[in-house]
């Protein structure tokens, strides 16, 4: 059994839209496709529909984008996870999840969505369209790989589609040479790492002769 | 079986000493381990290498390297050193064992060595982590190990001052709470 969790980064269109699928959604993957089972919006719905968390400065999504929002899941004919029940949204099961993996470190909505989908015995979860290149979220990178391991731990297949940034070291640059990312402490380009290590041919013993450098890492 | 995962960061020093206790780097100095992980090349460090502007001095690894040859502690490296307690770290049969190359530092690698060991139980002290600095990817890869392991069925405690598993300002995403209260 598997759930598609489709985001609204570069790759999202990649992925699977077969009617057979489960695909879930965030509120903002929902503006460029409507056939979700479901959508997750995890923030307070009536304070964003009153303009109190924009007043506030906590959201830049106004009333009438969130209107929007509801109107397309009755349109569509999916429904909406939220942190409350309200106008056609539904709580989000918290305190099931929290019991049930004796955590509450949740930095973005895809946290939620992997839990859920843990929680409701998913054995693949392919991910799309999650790419956090952007630095601001990199308080949201730590919560989603915690799920991403919690889940494979569990014995769940999971796979992030496309251009993403998750489950990789940053790009760095290593006695002089670019690196677009690597693996602690070998000295081999990412791209190879594995057919590398699979093969005992990385290239950590080489002779000191090379120029003293600092190691920027 | 427990293994303590110990880092030199602030309150290491509430970390048991008796019982499995693995560290990293040059942290044997400062106390005992049965296990200390140095995923560096040590051939390199020692003939200096790293010895420029590096955090691990050649001095002091050199000493550190002594101290577990002396003692018979196991030290997991890059490499192995002939007749010797300096091994590799077996790299290519844990990657394919967890299906994942996703290392940022040396703790990764030890959750990853416990968990394919067999630990039933993890208990992480002394590793901080704050914003910032080299830490900010290396956060979130030790926290996916975390994951991995908690996935797993294993018990994993992270003791005193740290950042790890905790949400910006320690709040629940989305709701008004605080991490750690009853919902």
């Amino acid at each position: 059994m598997k759930v598609n969790i489709v985001g609204s980064g570069p790759g999202w269109e990649k992925a699977p839209r077969d009617e057979d699928e489960v695909s879930w959604g965030f509120y903002t993957s929902a503006e460029m496709r409507g056939d979700f089972d479901i959508v997750f919006d995890m923030h307070p719905i009536p304070d964003i529909l009153t303009g109190k968390r924009l007043k506030e400065g906590r959201t830049n999504r106004s009333i009438d984008s969130c209107k929007k929002m509801l109107r397309r899941a009755t349109a569509n004919g999916y429904t909406i996870y939220s942190l409350e029940a309200y106008d056609g949204c539904e709580k989000y099961p918290i305190k099931d999840i929290v019991k049930k993996f004796n955590t509450s470190f949740f930095t973005c909505g895809f946290d939620y969505m992997m839990a859920l989908a843990i929680y409701r015995g998913f054995t693949e979860i392919d991910v799309y369209g999650v790419t956090l290149f952007r630095s601001e979220y990199k308080f949201e990178r730590e919560g989603i790989s915690y799920w991403i391991g919690r889940a494979e731990g569990s014995g769940i297949k999971v796979t992030v589609h496309g251009p993403t940034s998750l489950m990789r070291i940053p790009a760095r640059k290593i006695r002089g040479r670019d690196f677009d990312a690597c693996v602690y402490g070998y000295e081999v380009p990412e791209e190879t790492f594995i057919e590398n290590v699979l093969t005992d041919n990385l290239v950590h013993h080489k002779p000191s002769d090379e120029p003293q450098q600092v190691v920027a890492n | 079986m427990k293994i303590n995962i110990i880092g030199s960061a602030p309150e290491w020093q509430n970390a048991p000493t008796d019982g499995i206790c693995w560290g990293f780097n040059t942290h044997i100095l400062k106390r005992p381990y049965n296990v200390v992980f140095d995923m560096h090349d040590i051939n390199r460090e020692s003939s200096g290498f790293r010895n420029n502007g590096w955090k691990l001095s050649k001095h002091k690894h050199d000493e550190s390297i002594d101290l577990c040859l002396d003692r018979d502690v196991t030290v997991f490296s890059l490499g192995s050193v002939k007749d010797s307690t300096i091994i590799e770290y077996p790299l290519g049969e844990i990657c394919k064992y967890f299906d994942t190359d996703y290392f940022s530092c040396g703790a990764a690698y030890a959750i990853a060595l416990a968990l394919y060991q067999g630990a039933t139980e993890i208990d992480i002290w002394g590793i901080f982590l704050s914003f910032g600095d080299e830490h900010a990817y290396q956060k979130p890869c030790i926290e996916y190990w975390i994951g991995r392991a908690q996935g797993m069925g294993v018990k994993v405690e992270v003791h005193g001052m740290t950042r790890l598993l905790k949400n910006l300002r320690d709040n629940i995403y989305g709701y008004n709470y605080k991490q750690k209260v009853r919902l």
